[in-house]
């Protein structure tokens, strides 16, 4: 497959894992801990 | 029978033969759809297309069938395998929106509305809550003006107490002079009845002796003959 | 006048072929692997759709109740957090739960942007996808020898097994171990591929069926009707695969932590 198998490799894997990287510091820093934010005050505020 | 029976007018079609059914199917199954205007459906299709009025319809479709002509004939979009794909993504979507659109819908208002309803039930029990806090605090309202005619009440209280221990002191003193001076009476009655006695005692005494004397004794009986003598006189 | 004289063969493959848009020449270093090419622009609009369309627009002002979209982000993190909890468990799936969650929504957003026609596939290409699950898969090994020591080797002998057949079954184990670093990549690329190939060839061979006359175009909407069809199941495909990615990196996990 020629399309697959091009001299891009180094660049593929340079955004490929940027990307990765990038979405896994946004998500565990910002993202995920707002989601958790919003069930516990769910949690809390049904449970007063 | 039948067919003579559509051929009339319908105003003078016999009624019998409407009412009655060869199967027996289901009576909703044959209940007809709320009557649509017939123009609304004729025109489903003209109103499905974009733009509010007739003139903007007419637009858009004439732009939209140039673009597509423009385009294909002077190549600048070419017409190959991935045109099929457009062709089944855009029916895909169109399913997609039809059906799926509104069951997504339904399940995350009905989300929403539950998280909301939650929410909102635990806010009032709070308030709730509050209120019956605030009701049986608010009982208490009176406290200052309470303690203030409680104290009042306890001073003339302890006023009151004063002055009753004062008289009581008055009154002990009074029954304590009076039991005195009481047993000082009698200690005197006492004291003279015993005179008395005395006194008696030593007269009987005397006169016993005296009694017992024989001058006295005859002296006594002469007086005595003297006395009923008298008597006697006098009584006759 | 309509060229309808193919000089060049249009291979079905063209549609994972990458252009460079912005290329780095630098006299100094070999800085092409920063150039902006089709792969970056597409992982620059799955970034975008992500970061902004999927977790900033949706929230609702910061309501507790959340919108309608973020229904489906709430309704991702819970199953993705259930499967986590329940796959790894014990006292450690909280550390890697948003690495698999990162992986799960990436590959997903990935595949459905794909699904649009005239687009790219960032999970098509073998050599990102099969190197990130070998580095996922060195990872879970290199924990598992950190924490455990060499009684992580006990992890190929499965329990209950006759003390006659260890030898072979531990290079049996051995070698289905060393077969997860590239079967994990290799799964997903190769549906996708696999996908994209047949819906591109069938729009080929349904077009010059339609292409004949008239007749054959009307005829021609019934395998166009199985083409929708088989789109309806790369569309399941493409979500299903995303989950099955994430779900075995918990499983590698799993067993690199607590070691059956």
């Amino acid at each position: 497959m020629p399309q697959l198998v091009p001299f891009y490799f180094l660049n593929q894997l340079t955004y490929g894992f940027l990307l990765i990287t990038v979405l896994l510091v946004l998500f565990s820093q910002f993202f995920l801990p707002r989601i958790l934010r919003l069930y516990v005050s769910r949690l809390f505020i049904s449970k007063l | 029978m039948s067919l003579r029976a559509l051929t009339m007018k319908a105003s003078t079609r016999p009624l019998v033969m409407l009412g009655m059914r060869q199967a027996p199917i289901g009576a909703r199954y044959m209940s007809t759809p709320a009557p649509q205007d017939p123009k609304e459906k004729a025109s489903s299709i003209l109103s499905a297309l974009p733009g509010n009025s007739a003139l903007s319809k007419t637009g858009i479709l004439a732009t939209s069938a140039a673009a597509a002509v423009y385009a294909i004939s002077n190549e600048l979009y070419v017409i190959n395998d991935e045109t099929i794909l457009l062709a089944t993504f855009s029916g895909f979507v169109a399913i997609a929106v039809k059906f799926l659109a509104p069951a997504y819908k339904d399940y995350a208002d009905a989300r929403v509305k539950q998280v909301s309803d939650v929410l909102n039930a635990s806010r009032t029990k709070h308030v709730d809550a509050v209120k019956q806090r605030i009701d049986s605090v608010s009982e208490l309202q009176s406290v200052s003006d309470t303690t203030k005619v409680l104290f009042d009440v306890s001073k003339e209280t302890v006023e009151l107490e004063a002055k009753a221990f004062e008289l009581k002191q008055k009154v002990d003193l009074a029954s304590e002079a009076k039991s005195v001076l009481d047993s000082w009476v009698r200690y005197e009655a006492s004291v003279r009845q015993l005179q008395q006695q005395q006194l008696a005692e030593t007269v009987i005494k005397k006169v016993t002796s005296e009694l017992s004397n024989s001058k006295f004794q005859d002296k006594v009986l002469q007086q005595s003959v003297a006395d009923v003598e008298k008597l006697f006189a006098s009584l006759k | 006048m309509l060229n309808l004289l193919n000089t060049y063969i249009n291979s079905p493959l063209d549609q994972f072929e990458i252009r460079v848009f912005l290329g780095f020449v630098s006299p100094f270093f070999d800085l092409s692997c920063l150039s902006f090419t089709t792969f970056s622009l597409y992982a620059l609009i799955v970034f975008i759709v992500i970061v902004g369309g999927l977790n900033l627009l949706t929230t609702n002002n910061d309501k507790i109740v959340g919108s309608r979209w973020y229904v489906s982000q709430e309704a991702m993190y819970d199953t993705i957090l259930n499967m986590v909890k329940g796959q790894i468990g014990g006292k450690y799936w909280g550390y890697y739960f948003p690495l698999v969650y990162t992986f799960f929504i990436f590959i997903f957003t990935a595949n459905l942007i794909s699904m649009i026609p005239y687009s790219f596939a960032l999970s098509a290409h073998l050599v990102f996808v099969v190197s990130l699950s070998t580095i996922i898969w060195l990872g879970a090994t290199i924990t598992g020898l950190y924490k455990h020591g060499l009684i992580f080797f006990s992890l190929f002998v499965p329990t209950g097994t006759p003390l006659a057949l260890v030898p072979l079954l531990v290079l049996i184990e051995l070698l289905s171990y060393f077969a997860r670093a590239i079967s994990l990549g290799l799964r997903l690329s190769a549906n996708i591929i696999a996908g994209h190939l047949l819906l591109l060839i069938l729009g080929g061979l349904v077009l010059s069926l339609m292409s004949v006359s008239y007749i054959y175009f009307i005829f021609g909407f019934i395998p166009l009707a199985a083409i929708l069809a088989i789109l309806c199941l790369e569309f399941a495909i493409a979500v299903i695969q995303s989950y099955v990615w994430s779900i075995l990196t918990s499983s590698y996990l799993k067993d690199a932590l607590y070691l059956h």
